[in-house]
């Protein structure tokens, strides 16, 4: 779906807009609702007042009619001279009645209605010109009697009852419409009319009787019970339905004030026909006078009970009115509310958010054109426009600085490009497929392509066919190390093959990476023909080298060999001289033969000595995790009757480290140590003390770490000769015949510390002893871990 | 003698064969025996080819040891160990390497080849004597051990 091409303020508008005529929409149609409510509420309330007049001039017709009735039939002058004031009231009613009617119906004009009142009317008419008549001529009322006309008129006026019958179903079907409870109103209203109406026609009978003095027939006695209890049942029905509808609260005191008359008379006429002794047929002991009375009071009663019903479902009614009249008038303030606020917003939105931002358009623009503007959309705002504002400002004065970021950056990416450009080493970019992105110029000179011919191809073109696998394989390792955390694979070691066929060996470095979300490569390639070269040459200087190593491992073996089978020689004549002439010689000769001797016996030590160092330097370390506890404590044990002889002792006096190392050597190593530090010490009691330090200053001032010492309480050794001491066959004391070292012990120290990649050193303190100290740096890695699980 | 009589001679009275070149050594080495109180005949041979001339020879008693140089001019004393040892008539004689080389090669050479012992030449004349005594002892045991195929 495509939006509308509408400006801010077009859409504020409609989004306002809509909003107001949604609530405007739903207000104005409850106001609609509410009044048509109202104006059908109040015709009807209105009609059913003209109903009410309508029944109640029918009813007083009713009753006229029966008092005029028994009024002919009295001969008693008296009586009706009695009577006269009453009828003459009853008439001014039905009249008022009437012409209330007429005005209700003028303004409704219900067809029924107008049609009800105008035989209404007609009848009330007749009976006026009767009434007229019985006034002026008490002679006519024999003859009424005589003739058919109250019969005609009784059919008439029952006639007019049963049209209101069908009037009332038409009310109760339009009431029902509008409110459940008006109508059940209604109904009440209808049943306490009928009571009523009952209740004047057995008084009009039952007082005919009394004033006739004549008893009922069974057949009136058997009517009255039926009337009866018809009656009951309206007076039922209509407590209910007023219960049901709330009304009953606010009539009780009437209601059962009227039943209780009604009751009372009935009980009256009751105990008239039931009265012990009494018979059918006999007068009653009752007078006019008193029956009237009775009969006045629930009459009065009952129409009191009806004002009441009347006036309380009329003010259910107008509550109703009044409550649509509410909600009419809280709904036009909703809606006027409504526009008020979405005026104004839009006044605010104008004026706060779309008029700034057209400001700042405009100044935007301008600043596009070159020119210095403002941004400050004024009254010191920090809402979002304001922060525009302020974002914008900061934007436009930075635009010098960035325009100067911008240079350097393109300086910047120069200078790289130069790199790039001048750099020995071939670069190449190269994406997933395979395909050269870029080429720099060391490139076309390494293989002889042009950066144009060369970008697009498959970069394998630059290698033989026969490694091409091995680009491959390298390329998938290389993914394979970036997807990971892995380092960058290692660079290798191909052929490149230049434009015109020919080889040259490479270097290549490649190093993945993403760009756009996309798998790229840079390579860096590097010519290493000479590399090649010099590796040859090593090569061949190594076999040189190697070469001399037999020569000299040949060397000396001849040596071990030749140079001792004369020496033996010398050795054996000179002993065979002294044995076989020992007697014939000379104390001078024998003296100079036992030298013979023993020249050729230290000569031999010599020999041995040389080989040996020859082969330490030559012979493979066999490296072994080694403990140095376990290597002093054999020291201690092989060297225990040499220890005793000399009254010395070895103590250990630090932690000593389980290292790696060549465990013979060094075991030779701190046997040597310690053996020159018990020779060569004149205390009465020698201690050598053999221990391990993290850390320890060597001669130069550097730190060494991880670093052995065995420390003697002997003469100490002058500085001078600090240095000396390791060179091969050097004593620092003359050969006696007591002392019968070679002076080679501290050399095979020297070289087996150099053969672990360490170094040996010395503190010396002349008459106090000398520490030396020495580090096997072979074993670094085991020992920095012990040193790290120290720590 | 015949041969079976040479085997059941007690040490003491079998003659010896030594391979040395030089003739220092080899007075060395007899005067060593004679310190370790070893009166058994001597014969000397000069070289590899001399010593299997001399046990292939009918008539010559066949040594009860051999002591064999290594180092000699011609036919030298690994060569001569390996004819030795290879030969069905003369491997049964125990050989003694006797020689100045103390280099782990030459030692595993020899007893790769059979070589019985092996003794390096001290400088030393009383290393010599006792170097013998122990190869008297030595010998005397593998002596009077029963002889292959009599043990079952």
């Amino acid at each position: 779906m495509r939006a509308p091409n509408l400006s801010i303020r077009g859409m504020l508008l409609l989004t306002v807009g809509g909003l107001t005529a949604l609530i405007a929409l739903f207000a104005a149609y409850d106001v609609y609702e509410n009044g048509r409510r109202l104006v059908r509420i109040e015709s009807l309330r209105d009609a059913s007042v003209l109903g009410d007049q309508i029944f109640d001039a029918v009813d007083k017709l009713a009753v006229e009619r029966d008092v005029a009735l028994s009024m002919l039939q009295s001969t008693d002058k008296d009586v009706i001279q009695d009577l006269k004031p009453r009828l003459l009231e009853t008439r001014k009613a039905a009249d008022l009645a009437m012409a209330a009617t007429v005005e209700g119906l003028k303004r409704y004009a219900f067809a029924e209605l107008v049609d009800l009142r105008d035989r209404s009317l007609k009848r009330l008419a007749a009976i006026k010109a009767l009434r007229a008549q019985v006034d002026r001529d008490a002679g006519l009322a024999k003859a009424a009697r005589d003739h058919a006309l109250p019969g005609k008129w009784s059919g008439e006026v029952s006639a007019l009852i049963a049209d209101t019958d069908g009037l009332w179903v038409a009310f109760l079907k339009h009431f029902t419409d509008i409110d459940p409870i008006v109508s059940q109103h209604l109904r009440i209203k209808h049943l306490l009319r009928e009571i009523i109406e009952y209740s004047g026609r057995e008084r009009s009978q039952i007082g005919q009787l009394i004033t006739e003095n004549v008893g009922p027939t069974p057949a009136q006695v058997a009517a009255l019970l039926r009337g009866k209890g018809a009656i009951d049942l309206s007076w039922q029905m209509s407590r209910v339905i007023a219960e049901q509808s709330g009304l009953y609260k606010s009539i009780a005191p009437a209601f059962v004030d009227a039943r209780s008359h009604y009751d009372t008379m009935h009980e009256m006429i009751q105990d008239m026909f039931y009265v012990p002794g009494a018979r059918h047929g006999a007068a009653y002991p009752i007078s006019v006078a008193l029956w009237f009375e009775l009969s006045t009071e629930a009459s009065d009663s009952l129409a009191a009970l009806r004002d009441a019903t009347i006036r309380e479902a009329r003010k259910y009614t107008d509550n109703l009115m009044a409550a649509s009249r509410a909600s009419i008038v809280f709904w036009a303030a909703v809606l006027a509310a409504a526009l008020a606020l979405c005026a104004y917003s839009f006044w605010v939105i104008v004026r706060r958010v779309i008029n700034p931002i057209n400001r700042m358009i405009e100044a935007l623009l301008a600043a596009a054109r070159g020119e210095t503007v403002q941004f400050d959309v004024g009254e010191g705002r920090d809402d979002e426009i304001g922060k525009l504002g302020d974002v914008l400002h900061a934007f436009h004065t930075n635009a010098e600085e960035i325009k100067t970021a911008a240079t350097k950056l393109e300086r910047s990416e120069s200078r790289l490009r130069a790199v790039v450009d001048h750099t020995i080493d071939g670069m190449i970019t190269i994406d997933a497929t395979g395909a050269i992105i870029s080429f720099n110029p060391a490139c076309e000179g390494l293989f002889g392509y042009g950066a144009e011919e060369a970008i697009g191809q498959d970069v394998r073109m630059l290698v033989p066919e026969n490694e091409q696998a091995v680009l491959n394989a390298y390329f998938l390792s290389s993914i394979e190390t970036a997807s990971g955390y892995g380092e960058v694979p290692p660079s290798r070691e191909l052929h490149g093959r230049r434009k015109n066929g020919t080889i040259v060996p490479i270097e290549l470095t490649l190093s993945p990476y993403r760009f756009d979300g996309r798998q790229k490569f840079s390579a860096i390639i590097r010519d290493i023909t000479r590399r090649k070269e010099a590796e040859h040459e090593l090569a061949q200087h190594t076999r040189a080298l190697e070469r001399s190593n037999k020569e000299l491992d040949d060397f000396a073996y001849i040596a071990s060999h030749d140079l001792k089978e004369p020496l033996r020689g010398i050795h054996n004549h000179s002993r065979f001289l002294l044995e076989d002439n020992g007697e014939k010689l000379d104390e001078e000769s024998v003296g100079r033969l036992s030298r013979l001797v023993f020249l050729s016996q230290r000569m031999e030590r010599l020999v041995n000595d040389l080989l040996y160092f020859s082969r330490l330097g030559r012979q493979e370390l066999a490296i072994q995790p080694t403990d140095v506890v376990g290597v002093v404590t054999d020291i201690e044990s092989t060297l225990e009757l040499f220890l005793s002889e000399h009254n010395a002792k070895i103590v250990v006096g630090t932690e000593l480290p389980k290292i790696v190392c060549d465990k013979t050597r060094v075991t030779e190593l701190f046997r040597n140590l310690i053996t020159n530090a018990v020779k060569y010490n004149d205390a009465p009691e020698k201690v050598v003390e053999v221990g391990w330090k993290a850390a320890h200053p060597t001669m130069e001032g550097a730190t060494a770490r991880n670093v052995f010492y065995v420390k003697d309480n002997g003469r100490g050794i002058d500085r001078e000769f600090h240095t000396e001491i390791f060179r091969i066959f050097k004593r620092l004391q003359a050969a006696s015949e007591k002392e019968e070292g070679t002076g080679v012990g501290l050399t095979f120290v020297k070289k087996i510390v150099e053969r672990h990649g360490g170094r040996i050193w010395l503190e010396s303190e002349l008459g106090k002893g000398t520490t030396f100290y020495f580090t096997l740096e072979a074993t670094r890695d085991e020992r920095d871990s012990d040193a790290q699980a120290a720590a | 003698m015949n041969e079976i009589a040479t085997h059941k001679l007690l040490p003491s009275t079998q003659p010896i064969l030594i391979v040395e070149d030089s003739p220092d050594d080899f007075e060395a080495t007899k005067r060593a025996f004679s310190k370790a109180n070893l009166r058994n005949e001597i014969t000397h041979c000069e070289s590899g080819e001399a010593a299997l001339s001399y046990l292939r020879g009918e008539t010559n008693a066949k040594p009860g040891i051999i002591l064999l140089d290594l180092n000699m001019p011609g036919l030298d004393g690994r060569k001569t160990l390996e004819i030795i040892k290879n030969s069905e008539e003369l491997k049964k004689i125990p050989i003694v390497i006797l020689t100045t080389s103390n280099d782990e090669r030459d030692v595993q050479a020899c007893y790769a080849l059979g070589a019985n012992t092996y003794i390096q030449k001290p400088v030393d004349f009383d290393g010599l004597i006792a170097a013998i005594r122990r190869l008297k002892e030595y010998w005397f045991e593998i002596a009077l051990l029963p002889k292959e195929g009599e043990r079952e």
